[in-house]
């Protein structure tokens, strides 16, 4: 039961007025709710705006919530807006990112560690094009990955990944490494 | 020939990975340490990797050491390294990270607005606005309206001086004399205007001949004979 009897159309209103994503933790402090009561809402108004016939979807970064377009019309929103889709990325770039997709929140020494390489300098370059975001946990630095990224792919969240459920941060390394041999990805 | 180029970023795992799909190797500590010479062969030719990724590479190449002294000398006690289980993880996310490329290539992208227009937003007026405050403000307008002036009309020109010099010719031939004031008498500035300058065109054209006994006195109009 929410507080707020009207906390989904606010939620939505707030959603479809700000040129910038939500955070939740921000939604909470606004309507001085509980954590639960947003999360339920949120949860609410994505199953109520994701799905195909819908032209507008809502998309979820785990700590930010913004409403976009649907992927479906890219190209005629792409036309009306006579705007160019700017889709660069180095491999180390993207390596990087899909660790951080699949893994994240994660450190920069995880992620030097999963790479077996210094990642400082990327995570930078990450930073600056706007596809990752930085938070402050306990005192370390974590990463991951921004609306911007899930926008770029064109999914509703990072769940839609492929193989997710077999590569995500929840999955241990040990797990992983025993699965080496499954042919859980087809090869390019 | 097969070319491995140590790109910027692309780290030492990225390298040994590369190699043991070369040559169609499992990852194992065996096909590592196989590889130990072309991984060294790399390193020494490349002239591109900055100093701070060395450390990276360096420390890989020492693990690769390791693990081919540890076979070649097997009853040798060195501890186990992890460097096959770290591949064997990293190569996971290489894959991955091909799949993540071709939805990321995809055309599908959701689009954000990005400007709020804020005028449409009724808090941004300072001034409460209501029906009356506008008939009020409408009327403050009409009170300050200027009054307007007396309309300036312009009229197409119905009087030309060729129909004045043609009416001048015609009383001259039905008149030996005409008096240009008692003309005038009737008529409007204008049209006296042009009865004038009619008079000066046959004045020019030697048509007539124009006496005037005395200043501001009558002037007589005579036909010009020869």
């Amino acid at each position: 039961m929410s507080s707020r009897k009207n906390l989904k159309s606010e939620i939505e209103s707030l959603l479809f007025i700000s040129n910038r994503p939500l955070r939740k933790k921000e939604l909470v402090n606004f309507f001085k709710v509980n954590k639960e009561e947003i999360n339920e809402e949120i949860k609410n108004l994505i199953s109520q705006y994701n799905i195909a016939s819908s032209g507008i979807r809502i998309i979820d970064n785990g700590d930010e919530i913004e409403m976009i377009t649907g992927p479906e019309n890219a190209g005629v929103v792409k036309d009306f807006l006579k705007v160019e889709i700017e889709k660069e990325l180095t491999p180390a770039g993207l390596e990087t990112l899909s660790i951080i997709a699949y893994r994240g929140p994660i450190s920069a020494e995880e992620l030097s560690e999963l790479r077996g390489i210094n990642c400082a300098i990327i995570l930078r370059h990450l930073l600056i094009k706007g596809l990752i975001v930085e938070k402050e946990e306990e005192g370390k630095f974590l990463y991951q990955v921004s609306l911007d990224f899930i926008r770029h792919l064109g999914i509703n969240n990072l769940e839609e990944l492929p193989n997710w459920q077999k590569l995500n941060r929840n999955v241990s390394l040990s797990e992983l490494r025993e699965r080496e041999d499954e042919q859980f990805v087809s090869p390019a | 020939m097969y070319q491995i180029k140590i790109s910027k970023f692309e780290g030492p795992l990225d390298l040994l990975l590369k190699l043991i799909e070369k040559e169609q190797l499992d990852i194992t500590e065996i096909s590592l340490a196989n590889i130990t010479g072309e991984f060294l062969g790399y390193l020494e030719k490349q002239n591109e990797i900055d100093p701070h990724e060395l450390i990276d590479f360096l420390e890989v190449m020492v693990r690769l050491l390791l693990l081919k002294s540890y076979l070649l000398v097997p009853q040798a006690e060195v501890e186990k390294d992890d460097l096959v289980d770290r591949l064997k993880i990293y190569r996971h996310y290489w894959l991955i990270s091909k799949e993540i490329w071709k939805i990321f290539s995809d055309s599908k992208f959701g689009f954000v607005r990005e400007k709020i227009h804020y005028h449409l937003l009724r808090s941004s007026y300072k001034i409460k606005i209501d029906s009356k405050s506008l008939e009020r403000a409408f009327k403050n307008f009409l009170v300050r309206l200027p009054i307007p002036e007396e309309k300036i009309i312009l009229r197409k020109r119905n009087i030309s001086l060729k129909e004045k010099i043609a009416e001048l010719i015609n009383l001259l031939n039905e008149h030996p004399e005409i008096n240009l004031n008692a003309i005038f008498v009737s008529k409007g500035r204008t049209e006296r205007v042009f009865i004038f300058l009619a008079v000066l065109d046959l004045l020019k054209e030697r048509k007539v001949l124009v006496r005037q006994d005395k200043l501001f006195g009558q002037i007589i109009l005579q036909k010009y004979v020869e």
